[in-house]
């Protein structure tokens, strides 16, 4: 069955499947800005912290639809971790070191998985259907 | 019949009982707070100066023991209670036992413990302030990832550097293990009370202390979490394993017949997850790029992952059969070429112990026995809990089978870390690891040593069992985990000490010490000579610590302090009084000058040799 507040609104209200996406992309944009400004740590470490530790792991495994959600937010976890890591150490190997560059690079991952799940969610229901 | 149209004699025992549902809800609510409350209350009054020889055990408060018990009590009675209490709230529960059991040092000591965070932070600053690593400096530099993670992380948060995370990162590591333990426990048991049992006894049991500010601890979450995954969405269905014919195996009959088993009772396993091939496919990229991390980031963790899939495969618990020899690639060649200082200097180390299994228990049990007494019995605690544990898991699989549902998969995974100790010692701590690697699926096995309970009787006989269970854990776990804090503190007045070298010392400078145990090169790693480097001991007689001194032209410096005395006096066995005696000697040499000097540490430079012939002849 296909809930109501699941159907797209093409005249404004994004459908609720819609927010997570969106939220992706607009917390993407808050912790860029945040480091772009030089905001001092004291403001800025949470947020930040939080958002490599969930975000773009979270993000890309959201596309999987998996049935687990609290094994997904897990499994988001740790994907976050694994690609920070490893945009960090391959920063190092290829002397392109830059923490700006590498949150930008997590930032750009997340964006992109989050703009896939939105148009996903904003296509008209005829696929689910069929 | 409805309240209003009852007898009121009749109506009076049923109005009781909903007033002691009531209370009983509000004491399981209020419980978490009031535990944690006077948890921290007390371990506010909680004196560091009191950490003895059995570590921080002697420096705990009556109150400290109230509030667990009284968050215990709440806990089982939740749990156990013929309706169990909402997840939420024993969610709070664990959440408090989390911050009890592993932020206790954090809140009682002035400065993060442990020694081995400072230097991780070190490397972390180098990799921030350079962009580069020092493969040829530490052998931890050739897995760099965590280093290179910690460093972007801290430098893109504004952190000047990573100490304000080393306090608080064992309850957030802790709470993360726990939560991919609950879901792994609820995945392959029946019913819910199996896996809030396993969390909550899986915490505990986890005294190991591998959860710091470095390396392990996160590569642990991706062990716990690649493993979950496996388990949970690509295992077999029952059909398929009976198919392939496993099952039905004439060995594994008599096996069940030598264990009074029930016929077959390895078909009865849950159903797995049904996925399209889109979500198995993002899945199996998801479990890759966690492995290469966890390969670009620590030496041990993937051979353990390696060991644990490849269990899976041959008992035909996971459908991606041939996942352990593409896993082997990957590590293979990140060894092969990313790790080429490391190896090309020390094959001994990475292969020597390769097939000797007894030489590797020698070096992770019986030599640890050794220091002071407090050091001998907390080491004699860490082996009893061990084996203890193990011991009650295996009775705990037993009862598994007994009642008909199979674990293949949490045997597999509870027994393949145990080929570690046929590969690598690990410096001496290969038990310590194959204990924490098996521990998440010995959690969940020992957990079905108390449920289910199915009659009011026997569930009353689980929640006292398990509760003394977990009041024995809770117990063993502060002797275990912190009972080399004497030495494993960082006090405040050596950090002043090192401070001080920092802003005097030039740049290149030999630094001295006669043990490891000094919290430097929590910044400037590269910047002078560290000695001892790698070695528990360092120069520890009057002429050893001059030669190592007159080596330096540039001048060297002696950090001499009571962090270090206690390390060495406690673990490493020296004499009581050993590290005074040391200090009387270089006082007393006329070779030694006096350049700074805190009740707790002393810095020393060497008097020019010229100097020290004029004053020999004088004398």
């Amino acid at each position: 069955m296909t809930r109501i507040a699941d159907d797209p609104r093409p005249w404004g209200r994004l459908p609720r499947r819609a927010w997570p996406p969106v939220l992706v992309l607009l917390a993407g944009g808050a912790v860029l800005t945040l480091v772009l400004l030089d905001v001092p740590g004291v403001v800025r470490a949470a947020p930040v912290l939080a958002y490599l530790a969930v975000v773009p792991g979270a993000a890309c495994v959201r596309l999987l639809r998996l049935p687990d959600r609290p094994l997904g937010l897990l499994l988001g976890v740790g994907v976050s971790l694994a690609l920070g890591l490893l945009v960090s150490q391959a920063m190092v190997y290829l002397r392109l070191w830059s923490p700006l560059r590498g949150l930008a690079a997590l930032v750009a991952v997340a964006s992109l998985a989050a703009c896939a799940e939105l148009l996903r969610s904003l296509r008209p229901a005829a696929g689910r259907a069929s | 019949m409805s309240a209003g149209t009852a007898h009121p004699a009749a109506a009076r025992p049923r109005r009781l009982a909903a007033w002691g549902e009531a209370a009983l809800s509000a004491a399981w609510w209020a419980a978490p707070a009031v535990a944690l409350l006077l948890g921290l209350h007390a371990l506010r009054l909680s004196d560091a100066a009191e950490i003895g020889s059995l570590g921080l055990v002697t420096a705990l408060r009556p109150e400290f023991c109230g509030a667990l018990a009284l968050l215990t009590i709440s806990f089982f009675s939740g749990v156990l209670h013929p309706r169990p209490a909402p997840g939420v709230l024993l969610a709070a529960h664990v959440v408090v036992l989390a911050v009890l059991l592993f932020g206790a040092a954090t809140i009682i000591e002035p400065l993060p413990r442990f020694i081995s965070g400072w230097l991780h932070v070190g490397f972390a600053d180098y990799v921030a302030r350079t962009g580069e690593t020092l493969p040829h400096l530490d052998a931890r530099f050739n897995w760099p990832g965590f280093f290179t993670l910690a460093a972007m992380a801290t430098r893109a948060a504004g952190m000047p550097d990573a100490l304000p995370l080393l306090g608080w990162t064992p309850v957030v590591l802790n709470l993360l293990y726990g939560a991919i333990v609950f879901r792994l426990a609820r995945a392959v048991s029946p019913e819910p009370r199996t896996a809030w049992l396993a969390l909550w006894l899986f915490l505990p049991a986890n005294w190991v202390g591998q959860d710091y500010f470095g390396p392990q601890g996160l590569n642990y979450a991706f062990y716990l979490i690649l493993l979950t995954v496996l388990v949970v969405w690509f295992r077999p269905s029952p059909a398929d394993r009976t198919r392939r014919g496993l099952d039905v195996s004439p060995r594994l009959a008599r096996l069940r017949d030598a264990l009074r088993l029930p016929a077959a009772p390895l078909l009865h396993e849950p159903e797995p997850a049904r996925l399209g091939r889109g979500s198995a496919a993002g899945l199996m990229a998801a479990v890759l790029v966690i492995f290469t991390a966890s390969t670009a980031s620590h030496q041990l963790t993937p051979v353990a992952i390696v060991a644990a899939v490849a269990a899976l495969a041959l008992a035909r618990r996971c459908t991606a059969r041939s996942l352990p020899v593409l896993l082997g690639v990957i590590l293979v060649a990140y060894i092969s070429y990313l790790t080429v200082p490391y190896w090309s200097g020390h094959l001994e180390a990475m292969f020597g112990s390769v097939g000797n299994v007894t030489g590797t228990i020698s070096s992770g049990a019986v030599q640890r026995v050794r220091g002071d007494d407090g050091h001998r019995a907390v080491v004699l605690v860490r082996l009893g809990f061990t084996v203890a544990v193990w011991l009650l898991a295996a009775a705990g699989a037993w009862r598994r089978l007994r009642a008909g549902r199979g674990d293949l998969a949490m045997l597999a995974l509870a027994g393949a870390p145990f080929a570690v100790l046929a590969l690598q010692s690990y410096g001496g701590e290969a038990i310590l690891r194959v204990y924490a690697f098996s521990l998440p699926f010995m959690v969940v096995l020992l957990a079905a040593l108390f449920a289910p309970a199915r009659h009011a009787r026997s569930r009353v006989v689980a929640a006292v069992a398990a509760g003394a269970v977990s009041a024995a854990f809770t117990a063993a776990f502060f002797v275990a985990r912190y009972g080399n804090e004497s030495f494993e503190q960082v006090r405040p007045n050596d950090v002043l000490a090192v401070d001080w070298l920092y802003a005097h010392a030039p740049p290149g400078a030999t630094l001295v010490a006669v043990t490891s145990n000094v919290p430097w090169r929590s910044r400037h790693i590269e910047r002078y000579a560290y000695r001892p480097l790698g070695l528990d001991l360092g120069p520890s007689t009057l002429p050893a610590i001059e030669q190592e001194m007159r080596r330096d032209a540039e001048g060297a410096y002696l950090v001499l302090s009571r962090g270090q005395y206690v390390f060495a006096e406690s673990y490493l066995g020296m004499p009581a009084g050993w590290g005074e005696q040391l200090e009387l000697q270089v006082r007393r040499s006329g070779r030694f000058r006096l350049v700074y000097a805190n009740p707790d540490a002393s810095i020393y430079v060497l008097l020019p040799a010229s100097k020290v012939e004029t004053d020999d002849k004088d004398r």
